[in-house]
């Protein structure tokens, strides 16, 4: 599965007006494969110029985007969109065409055996929780806008692309639905691994999904790095204000308990957490039993750790240290 | 009663008239259908491609749509007679002015079509790889059908209904029953009323069976 990178890419405009795509100065970012890297910064930012520029919808000024060994330009523009992903804000469903017909385009286009067509659609709308016996024949319109979104991104992972770009997809979606769409993308991106460029203006839904976060301002960017990092040590104002990292408790749900998990000790505490929470699970938890300390069981429940309210207490308040333990 | 008592009796008389002159009225209604199908097929070909072509560009839809729009306002009868210089007289002037007038519904409704289809739709085609043609054909055209379909039945109307002039220009149809009865008012009446009556028939006709190719349609571009 390959990485993506962009090496001095520019993107100018001529003209401006509410109409003109904002532009992008110099960016050189390197997308790991196999990660999700969130594009975060406000409106304007030059997020969504990136994004499609890795499709062609947008062409750069100068500078190369590359997809692997290839330069993106030595492909066919319809080529190339054929093999990655898309999806964006607005669902785009063809509301003419039924869920399996939506689903079914891109295989369609790259001229796929039927039945191998239709196998692949009955995959993936179990992979979305849409059972395809109750949905394959239905219309968009007939659909809510959280099972809309569910066929979109089923429709971008048709072709079984290594390469996903999603533009604000859960954007117009209410935040019980977005949330559930969250974790339905975590859960779906811990299956298949495809490398994802994810653009957002929500600092939440981008500290939730991202292994990286790539924070834009004016076409720049101006941080990359993990959502810890970018928590515990902002490069500047404008990162710390929009991330709002002065939030203890925000960075505090970023860090798993294992970082600062001493060994187990000699009278467990009653007070259980799991080895995969984080520091804020850990907190309420001995915040509501009013208790000093807290017991790290594995399922089984074996104690196989133990957290002070101390030790918790004195790392939170020194991320710094921490944004190295935890990553 | 007495209106629908009036209406029934002209009808049969109508009837009666068809049934005695079965050639002529054969005759005059081949050329009147012949007229305003010509008409209506040289304006699609024309004006569909051209109103594609207009729906991309915001400038260029609305000088097409403005300057098309004062050409309208010169009646149809004009037309016709603006055509004698060139085409002399007969058939052809006739389907060249029915021709115009079948454009500017074709070309506005092609353009509106068209420029209904959310961006995001083209977006979404255009960004899973189909190429211009198939966005064109599989997602802007089946939805803007609806719509190009609704300009198609404005045009057929007019040019049913306005084909009746061509006898003015000696292009025959139906028209010519109206022109010999109005020539004669005493004896020509039932002659003025077969004119009438066939061209009203027609219009409806074709009202109801481009109104239902538009209600399909709309069922495909919308389902349900």
């Amino acid at each position: 599965m390959p990485d993506i990178r962009f090496e001095r890419v520019t993107k100018a405009y001529g003209g401006s007006g509410p109409d003109t795509p904002a532009a992008v100065h110099d960016v050189t970012l390197a997308i790991p494969e196999g990660d999700l890297v969130v594009l975060l910064g406000p409106s304007g930012c030059g997020k969504t110029t990136m994004l499609r520029m890795v499709n062609r919808l947008i062409e750069p000024t100068s500078g190369q985007i590359y997809i692997g060994e290839r330069e993106i330009h030595e492909i066919p523009a319809t080529d190339l969109r054929r093999h990655i992903g898309y999806v964006i804000q607005q669902t785009g469903l063809f509301p003419h065409y039924t869920v399996e017909q939506n689903v079914a385009v891109v295989p369609k286009l790259l001229g796929w055996p039927r039945e191998k067509t239709q196998e692949r659609v009955q995959e993936l709308l179990e992979l979305v929780d849409l059972p395809p016996d109750q949905f394959r024949g239905r219309y968009p319109r007939q659909l809510s806008g959280g099972q809309q979104q569910r066929v979109g991104i089923a429709r971008a992972m048709a072709a079984d692309p290594t390469v996903m770009l999603m533009d604000e997809p859960f954007g117009a979606i209410d935040a019980i639905t977005r949330a559930d769409l969250q974790n339905e993308l975590k859960r779906i991106q811990a299956q298949v691994h495809k490398t994802i460029v994810f653009v957002t203006h929500d600092v939440e839904e981008a500290l939730k999904l991202a292994d990286r976060i790539a924070v834009m301002r004016t076409g720049q960017v101006v941080q990359y790095d993990t959502p810890l990092v970018l928590l515990s040590r902002p490069a500047d104002e404008f990162v710390s204000s929009l991330l709002g990292a002065r939030d203890i408790l925000r960075r505090m749900s970023l860090i798993p308990v294992a970082s600062i998990m001493e060994a187990p000790g000699e009278n467990p505490s009653h007070v259980t957490v799991a080895p995969d929470a984080n520091l804020r699970d850990v907190l309420s938890a001995l915040v509501a039993a009013g208790a000093q300390e807290a017991a790290v069981r594995d399922g089984a429940g074996q104690a196989v750790g133990r957290v002070t309210l101390a030790r918790l207490l004195a790392d939170a308040a020194h991320p710094e240290q921490l944004a190295t333990a935890g990553s | 009663m007495h209106l629908f008592h009036g209406i029934a009796s002209a009808v049969g008389g109508v009837l009666q008239y068809i049934r005695a002159n079965p050639d002529d009225f054969r005759a005059k209604l081949d050329t009147h259908l012949e007229l305003s199908l010509f008409a209506l097929l040289i304006a699609f070909v024309i004006c569909f491609p051209l109103g594609v072509a207009i729906s991309r560009s915001r400038i260029a839809s609305f000088w097409a749509l403005n300057l098309v729009g004062i050409a309208r306002a010169v009646p149809s009868i004009a037309i016709l007679f603006l055509a004698y210089p060139f085409l002399g007289l007969g058939f052809r002037p006739a389907l060249l002015a029915l021709a115009v007038l079948a454009s500017p519904p074709i070309l506005f409704n092609t353009n509106a079509g068209f420029r209904n289809v959310d961006p995001a739709l083209r977006e979404a085609a255009y960004g899973m790889g189909m190429t211009t043609a198939q966005v064109l054909r599989r997602i802007e055209l089946p939805l803007a059908l609806p719509v190009i379909l609704a300009g198609v039945r404005t045009a057929a109307v007019e040019v049913i209904a306005s084909a009746t002039l061509a006898t003015f220009i000696g292009g025959g149809g139906l028209g010519d029953y109206i022109n010999e009865g109005l020539g004669n008012l005493t004896v020509g009446q039932n002659v003025l009323l077969v004119g009438v009556v066939s061209v009203s028939v027609l219009t409806l006709v074709a009202q109801l069976l481009l109104g239902g190719l538009e209600l399909w349609a709309r069922r495909v571009a919308v389902p349900q």
